[in-house]
């Protein structure tokens, strides 16, 4: 049998989640997720807020029961039926959204809080971890004495000292302010390669998956909606909902005849969808290219926003209710009132399935929930 | 940041060796022996109720018609008198205190603002055997009155008797109402300072902003100060006798003690718990619309009105009226009486001895309360699945405090019996020579009375020490390879220790000044400080009693400061 195995197969995945279920009193928190992180990897678990992504993290630490399903570390079962590893035993590291540093303890105690019982090349591993993050002058300081950004270093030094199998982030740069994020950010995936370390990252915003983890695994109410690289959950979304959570995009309902998708700016192919299949054509700015009048179909421009790195149109199309937006390089002269040309880029158009019961409103707005967050900090 | 600060160079870093992961599920890690012993002493609980259920049961038959004949029609009018007079007193003063202190500003209401809290020293028969002297045909207060008014002999001027019922509610309002205040304190101090300050801005009078606005806000809070005043108030049995009022714990124990009647005694314990039983209901139906008591976010002081001149010396009397009838003159005439007996006969061997005996039982039975307390309210802290047997068994650990110690001495005496019969009759068996009582006849049972009543004081201090610990830290403490007892030692313990002991404080400050338990439950010829005093003034001597009454009172000063700091809401 795998879990009795003694030693490590280099097979086996970092961690295997099979067939989890997870349920409060009458709230299902988790229905049936099944997940495998690979050695070395950081993945990133990406929903809204109250979709089970954390409760999974508290089950893979043992600090919650499963109610169904098993919880494998390098092979070893660690929860399921009749049994359940308790956290202390798992050697997983877990890093906390409020970074959880023991108040009563220095820096220097907390990092060598997981360390008992250890010989003393792991404390000296930890003293340099610390020197690392460059913190040695602050062993000696109580974390209530650390700005926000120095907490967060602590914490992941604390978690990575005692050489976790498995790093477990819970939102670990929501508490940072937006300036200092990416840095912080930056700096704590490149100490997860030096130190090898494989992390399992719970995250609600989608830039933030993209730019940590080499693989993202997209959760909606309790289920994994899909697993895959960044770039694949961006460019080949497998359902509307992820397609949306990545990025905004204007959608266009249709219906699907003879293998094409009619929308106000021309058919587009809508391959494996069955004839006369209600579908959403989903049409980010990069997929709608700009050019000058009479290539494509015509277009007014309605407003012109500059983002900074790019130039944002805003394009009012005839037959179509809301503003199409489109990326331009910023050296065109077009502006408001000017008439250009519009193109679709094939390979960026998505074509998705409708999603049932009118639930698009409810979509709509789940999904405007951690952009408000993100522009609120 | 960090990349500036580390150089490129290689990791020094080396993973240690990993746990050999144990696929067993650590029955004994987990939430089990919590569980084990969070039972033992819900059962430990428990166990008084059911035994008073079926020594009631045991009685003749003949009991209750007896009982409903001569006994119970006047000691359940006189508790449900007492308990609606001091109700209305205590809501009364409590209320009124604290609105005054919260509201307005004048000379002196910093000072009140705490001492409003000292009647909490003064426990109900101390606060009576004072008054009893004070208030005597020839004590201080009536000779004086005489004096002014040129009456020479006290059969000139009849005053009305303090040994009457009104008497006995008005000193029991006089020293229970910090219950009330100090709730009604906290809350109008912190959550309606908004509320409030809009009900002003609507152009309500102050007046009318604290009948439309701050009352309803705060009933809640003083519903369950009301409740747990009127638990004291049932609880006594000093008071009421002294001043001659015939309570159900009065009732209980002159059955008890007079006619050795464990099963009218049980009886008479199952009525009164009906009482019992009626105040939580209504603190619970309290409770259960407090939601909107929470409403502020972000908890302000409200800004309070400024009173000068006429105004602000009455507010002045008005809150010094409390503190000095339910503190000021009683701990007076206990330290003058005193000072009177010590120059006269000096401290006492007696009294060393009955301090000593009040410090060796509070004592243990703080200790006790604490270590318990602590693990009982651990338990849905440490771990996850937090099932609703274990809130439930927390909730039986806590229900002696709503046991008045009446009820719980006539619970505790049968199985207590039983066992030291057990134990005696196997010691006998076994080794030919007999134990004795145990229980009874060591001071277990009074201990073990103590544990009970209190331990829901230092639970609920725990729990809300703990509380205040984010869930986090702990769950910190498990992964980074603590079991739950060390996380709790290791982490909960050094960030909760001032809510710990501060709970240690109140339970043996309460242990020290439980009369009715210790009356009933105490080894024989073994007498504390409060048994002292009830026994002195029983036979109407006055030797020690002073002494013994200040010693107590002194004691109690102590959690006053205790409380005064939990209850300040943080600016």
């Amino acid at each position: 049998m795998r879990e009795q195995a003694s030693r490590v197969r280099p097979t086996d995945p970092a961690l295997a989640v099979e067939d989890v279920a997870c349920r409060f009193g009458r709230v299902l928190a988790l229905d049936g997720v099944s997940l495998e992180v690979r050695p070395g990897e950081v993945m990133a678990l990406l929903g809204d807020s109250g979709c089970g992504k954390s409760t999974l993290l508290r089950i893979v630490a043992g600090l919650e029961r499963p109610t169904r399903g098993r919880v494998l570390l390098d092979g070893h079962l660690v929860a399921g039926p009749g049994v359940a590893v308790p956290p202390e035993a798992r050697g997983v590291g877990l890093m906390f959204q409020d970074y959880a540093l023991f108040p009563h303890l220095t820096v220097a105690e907390n990092i060598r809080f997981g360390l008992a019982g250890r010989p003393p090349a792991a404390r000296e591993a930890a003293d340099s971890l610390l020197d690392q993050v460059g913190l040695s002058a602050r062993a000696d300081s109580y974390p209530q004495t650390l700005s926000g950004g120095e907490q967060q270093r602590v914490a992941l030094v604390r978690a990575l000292a005692p050489g976790p199998r498995l790093l477990l982030l819970d939102e670990p740069f929501s508490n940072l302010d937006r300036r200092m994020r990416d840095r912080v950010r930056e700096d704590t995936v490149a100490l997860l390669r030096r130190t090898g370390t494989t992390a399992l990252l719970v995250t609600h915003d989608p830039e933030e998956a993209l730019a940590v983890a080499s693989r993202i695994a997209l959760m909606r109410r309790g289920r994994l909606v899909q697993v895959g690289t960044g770039e694949a959950l961006y460019r080949r979304p497998a359902s509307l909902f992820a397609a949306r959570f990545l990025a905004d995009a204007v959608e266009i309902p249709a219906r699907v005849a003879s293998g094409r998708a009619e929308t106000p700016l021309g058919p587009v192919a809508a391959p494996g969808f069955a004839e006369g299949a209600a579908v959403r054509v989903c049409l980010r700015p990069e997929a709608v290219g700009v050019g000058p009048r009479g290539r494509g179909r015509d277009a007014q421009v309605l407003r012109r926003v500059f983002v900074g790195s790019a130039t944002l149109l805003l394009l009012r199309v005839p037959g179509l209710a809301q503003p199409l937006r489109a990326r331009i390089s910023g050296t065109e002269s077009c502006g408001p009132g000017d008439a250009v040309g519009l193109t679709l880029l094939e390979q960026a158009v998505l074509v998705l399935a409708e999603e049932d019961e009118g639930s698009s409103l409810e979509e709509l707005q789940t999904e405007a929930r951690p952009a408000a967050r993100r522009s609120s900090h | 940041m960090l990349t500036d600060h580390a150089p490129p160079r290689p990791l020094s870093y080396a993973a240690p060796a990993l746990p050999r992961l144990s696929p067993t599920p650590g029955l004994w890690r987990g939430p089990l022996p919590w569980a084990l012993a969070a039972g033992a002493v819900a059962l430990l609980v428990l166990a008084p109720l059911a035994a008073l259920g079926l020594e009631a049961l045991q009685g003749s038959s003949g009991l209750w018609p007896h009982l409903f004949a001569y006994v119970l029609p006047q000691a359940i009018l006189d508790t449900g008198l007492l308990l609606a007079g001091v109700g209305l007193l205590v809501v009364a003063i409590g209320t009124g205190a604290a609105w005054l202190v919260a509201a307005y500003e004048f000379p002196g209401r910093r000072l009140l603002d705490w001492a409003l809290l000292l009647p909490l020293a003064v426990p109900t028969y101390i606060v009576a055997y004072a008054y009893l002297d004070l208030l005597h045909p020839v004590g201080p207060v009536q000779s004086a009155i005489r004096a002014l008014l040129g009456v020479a002999h006290p059969r000139d001027l009849m005053l009305p008797d303090v040994r009457s019922l009104p008497g006995c509610i008005l000193l029991l309002g006089f020293v229970l109402y910090p219950y009330v205040y100090l709730p009604a304190r906290a809350l109008f101090l912190m959550q309606s300072a908004n509320l409030v300050e809009a009900g002003r801005s609507l152009g309500l009078a102050p007046a009318a902003v604290f009948r439309r606005v701050a009352l309803p806000l705060a009933r809640p809070a003083i519903a369950l100060g009301t409740s747990l005043a009127l638990l004291e108030a049932l609880n006594d049995i000093g008071a009421a006798e002294f001043l001659g009022v015939r309570t159900l714990t009065v009732s209980i124990y002159a059955t008890w003690v007079n006619r050795s009647d464990l099963p009218g005694a049980a009886a008479i314990a199952l009525v009164m718990l009906v009482f019992v039983l009626a105040l939580m209901a209504v603190e619970r139906a309290a409770r259960r619309r407090r939601g909107y008591a929470g409403a502020a976010q972000r908890p302000r002081r409200m800004s309070r009105q400024h009173l000068t001149g006429a105004p602000a010396l009455l507010a002045l009397g008005l809150g010094t009226l409390p503190v000095a009838v339910g503190f000021l003159a009683p701990a007076a005439y206990l330290a003058v009486e005193a000072l009177h007996r010590v120059r006269f006969a000096g401290v006492s061997p007696t009294i060393l001895r009955e301090a000593l005996n009040t410090l060796l039982y509070s004592g243990i039975a703080t200790l006790l309360a604490t270590g318990l307390g602590l693990v009982v309210a651990a338990g849905p802290r440490l771990f996850s699945d937090r099932g609703a047997w274990r809130i439930a068994l927390v909730r039986c650990a806590t229900l002696g405090y709503a046991m008045p110690g009446a009820i719980l001495a006539i619970g505790l005496m049968p199985p207590l019996a039983g066992l030291d019969a057990a134990l005696d009759g196997a010691s006998r068996a076994l080794t030919g020579a007999g134990l004795g009582l145990v229980g009874l006849g060591t001071g277990v049972a009074l201990v073990y009375a103590y544990v009970v009543r209190f331990l829901a004081v230092t639970v609920g201090t725990s729990e809300a020490g703990l509380a205040r610990v984010p869930r986090s830290l702990g769950d910190a403490g498990r992964v980074l390879g603590r079991g739950a007892a060390a996380t709790l030692a290791q982490i909960h313990l050094p960030l909760t220790w001032p809510a710990v002991l501060g709970g240690a404080l109140l339970v043996f400050v309460d242990c020290v000044k439980e009369l009715p338990a210790t009356l009933l439950l105490r080894p024989l010829n073994v007498e504390t400080l409060a048994t002292h005093l009830y026994g002195e003034a029983a036979r109407g001597t006055y030797e020690d009693g002073a002494v013994a009454a200040l010693l107590i009172v002194a004691v109690g000063l102590a959690p006053v400061a205790v409380l005064l700091r939990m209850s300040t809401p943080k600016a």
